[in-house]
C-alpha cells in the first residue's frame, strides 16, 4: 500500500509541489543533461534507466503584454533533443531484460515552468531467459542455460513535471509513463508499459 | 543526488520485499519450435510424482492456478508444474500464426514432459491435470499414443474436449436449470430471460456467435447461483490472488494481451474440435472431475469421456456445489480427489 501511495505521489503530485514562480529573465538552457531513473516493468520488476538528453534545436519565444500599465514578459521554450539511453529490469524467477534506445524527444516548457515531454524512439529489447532447456527434432532435451531473445522495440514516452526555480537548468525530479512495443513477440506485437521516476542532472 | 539514491533504495526494497518468490522452487523454460515456455515448479521435489497443470483459455496462464487453497496439500506432497502454453502467460519467442494449432500445442506439451523427465529423472511419474481448454489440449495429447506413454495418468477437470457437444449440452442445461431455478424463485426474472434466449438457439446449427454468447451467459448464471447459495463461494484468499497478479514472475498485462491474441488465432479451430471419437485411445488411469452447475463445460462431457476411455483405472466425480472451477468452489474435496488418484499411481 505504501509503495502504491509513493508511486501515486510521484506520478501525479510531484509537479504540484514545486514553487509556482515564473521566469524573471529569458531562460538559457544547457545543451545537455543526464538522467537516471527507477524503471519498473509494471512497477513490480525493478530496474534502472539512464541516458543523456542532448538538445539539437531550441526556440525560446518571448511575449510581452501590457496589462493595466504593468508589463509582463512570458517565455515559452520548444526544444528538440536526442536521447540515447540504456536500461534494464530484473525478475530473477522469470525473465530479466536489457534495452537500448535512441529517442527523439520534444520538450515544451511554459512560463510557469511546466514541462511536457513526448519522446518517440527506436531500439532493441533483449529478454534474458535462464534455465532454458531446448528440445530437438527427436524430442531429446538438453540444458542450454541462458537464452537471449532480441526484439525490435520502438518506444513512446510521455512526461509532465514542473521545474524548480530559480535554476536556469533542467535539473530535478521527473516522472514518465512509457511503453515499448516488442515486434515479433510470439506471433504479434506486445506493448510493454512501464513507469519511470527519475532525476535529471547536468 | 543523496535523495535520489535514498528513493531508489526504497523503491527497490518495496519492489522486492512483499513477493512470493521465496516459495518458488524453480522456473525453467522449455524451447520448442520457436516458443520459449516457462514452467514454474513448486513443492516437494522428493516425491518423484509431478502434477503438470495445463491451464484454461486459450489465453490463460499457469500461475493463475496457484491461487486459492486447493494446491496447498498437493504442493506439500508432490511437485507441481505450472506451464505457460505457447503464446500465453509469459511464453515468448517468435513463430508464425500457422504454428498456433492444437496439434502444435500438444507437441509442446510433449516437449515439456520430456524436459521434466530429462531434468528430474526418467523414473519420475508425470500426471497431467487439464482444466477447461486444458482439457481439450490434454485430450489431444492423450489420444496420441506416442505422447500418452510418457505420462502416468490423466486428470481432466471441466475439460472442453468437444466444443460442438459442449455447446449443445450447455443449451440443454440453460433450459433445464432455468426451469428449476424459476420454480425455486431464485433470480426468476433473469432465469426467465436466459430460458427465452436458450430456447431460440437451434442446437443443430450453433454458430460461432452463439458459442460466444453461450460462454458469456455461462459465467453470468454462475453469479446468480452463487448469490442464491447453490454454489459455494471460492475458497480463495484475496491476498494470495493479489500476490500472483502483481508480485510473481507473471506480468498480468503481458499475459492478458498475449492470451487474447492467441485466443483469437485459435478460435476457429477450437470451436470445431471434437475429440470424443478418439477417447477410446486413452488407456492410462483417468480421473474426470466435473461440476453439476458448470454451464461453461457441462458435466455431460465428463460422463461421456468416462464411458468412452479404455482405461481400466478410471473415476468420475461430479461436484454438486461447483461451477466451472471446482478447485475454487469445493477446494478441499477437489484436492482430496486429486490426491487420492495420484497416490494410487
Amino acid at each position: 500500500m505504501t509503495f502504491t501511495k509513493t508511486l501515486s505521489f510521484f506520478l501525479f503530485f510531484s509537479p504540484l509541489v514545486q514553487a509556482q514562480k515564473t521566469f524573471s529573465s529569458k531562460p538559457e538552457w544547457p545543451k545537455s543533461n543526464y538522467f537516471i531513473s527507477y524503471y519498473g516493468n509494471l512497477a513490480v520488476n525493478p530496474g534502472l534507466n539512464a541516458g543523456l538528453e542532448y538538445g539539437i534545436s531550441e526556440n525560446v519565444k518571448t511575449k510581452t503584454r501590457n496589462k493595466r500599465g504593468n508589463q509582463t514578459v512570458k517565455y515559452k521554450t520548444n526544444r528538440l533533443e536526442v536521447v540515447p539511453n540504456l536500461g534494464f529490469y530484473l525478475d530473477p524467477k522469470g525473465h530479466s531484460a536489457v534495452f537500448e534506445k535512441i529517442n527523439i524527444q520534444y520538450k515544451r516548457i511554459n512560463n510557469h515552468r511546466r514541462t511536457f515531454t513526448l519522446a518517440l524512439g527506436l531500439g532493441y529489447y533483449h529478454s534474458l531467459l535462464q534455465n532454458v532447456y531446448v528440445v530437438d527434432e527427436d524430442f531429446n532435451a538438453t540444458e542450454k542455460g541462458l537464452k537471449i531473445n532480441t526484439y525490435f522495440a520502438p518506444e513512446i514516452k510521455v512526461g509532465f513535471v514542473r521545474l524548480k526555480t530559480p535554476n536556469q537548468n533542467l535539473r530535478g525530479w521527473y516522472s514518465n509513463i512509457s511503453s515499448q512495443f516488442l515486434f515479433h513477440y510470439n506471433h504479434t506485437i506486445l506493448p510493454l508499459p512501464a513507469i519511470e521516476l527519475g532525476y535529471r542532472f547536468k | 543526488m543523496k535523495n535520489l539514491l535514498y528513493l531508489l533504495s526504497i523503491a527497490f526494497l518495496f519492489s522486492c520485499s512483499k513477493t512470493d518468490l521465496e516459495s518458488i522452487y524453480e522456473t525453467i523454460y522449455v524451447a520448442n519450435k520457436g516458443a520459449d515456455m516457462p514452467v514454474y515448479l513448486f513443492g516437494n521435489q522428493t516425491s518423484k510424482k509431478v502434477i503438470l497443470v495445463i491451464h484454461g483459455g486459450p489465453g490463460g496462464n499457469g500461475l493463475v492456478y496457484r491461487t486459492g487453497r486447493w494446491k496447498d496439500n498437493l504442493e506439500q506432497n508432490y511437485l507441481m508444474a505450472y506451464w505457460d502454453q505457447r503464446g500465453q502467460g509469459m511464453s515468448e519467442g517468435n513463430y508464425s500464426n500457422d504454428e498456433l494449432t492444437v496439434d502444435k500445442m500438444a507437441e509442446d506439451l510433449y516437449a515439456v514432459v520430456k524436459t521434466l523427465k530429462f531434468k528430474l529423472g526418467n523414473d519420475t511419474k508425470i500426471i497431467l491435470l487439464g482444466h477447461s481448454w486444458g482439457g481439450m489440449l490434454g485430450t489431444a495429447y492423450m489420444t496420441n499414443l506416442k505422447y500418452q506413454k510418457e505420462v502416468a495418468g490423466w486428470i481432466e477437470s471441466n475439460g472442453a474436449h468437444d466444443l460442438p457437444l459442449l455447446n449443445k449440452e450447455a443449451v440443454k442445461m440453460f433450459i433445464s436449470i432455468s426451469k428449476e431455478q424459476i420454480s425455486l424463485d431464485n433470480h426468476s426474472e433473469e432465469w426467465s430471460s436466459i430460458k427465452e434466449w436458450a430456447e431460440k438457439i437451434d442446437i443443430l446449427n450453433i454458430t460461432n456467435d452463439d458459442s460466444g454468447q453461450i460462454n458469456e451467459k455461462a459465467f453470468e448464471v454462475e453469479d446468480y447461483l452463487l448469490q442464491d447459495g447453490i454454489l459455494n463461494y471460492a475458497e480463495n484468499g484475496t491476498w494470495s490472488d493479489f500476490k500472483i497478479s502483481f508480485f510473481s514472475p507473471m506480468n498480468p498485462l503481458t499475459s492478458f494481451i498475449s492470451g487474447n491474441y492467441t485466443n483469437s488465432a485459435l478460435n476457429d479451430e477450437v470451436e470445431s474440435t471434437s475429440l470424443t471419437s478418439q477417447l477410446s485411445k486413452i488407456t492410462k488411469p483417468c480421473l474426470f472431475l466435473y461440476s453439476k452447475y458448470d454451464f461453461v463445460v457441462p458435466a455431460a462431457l465428463g460422463i461421456e469421456a468416462y464411458a468412452k476411455v479404455s482405461s481400466r483405472q478410471k473415476k468420475l466425480v461430479i461436484f454438486e456445489s461447483s461451477g466451472h472451477s471446482p478447485m475454487s468452489n469445493e477446494a478441499s474435496k477437489f484436492t482430496e480427489e486429486v490426491e487420492g488418484f495420484v497416490e494410487n499411481l
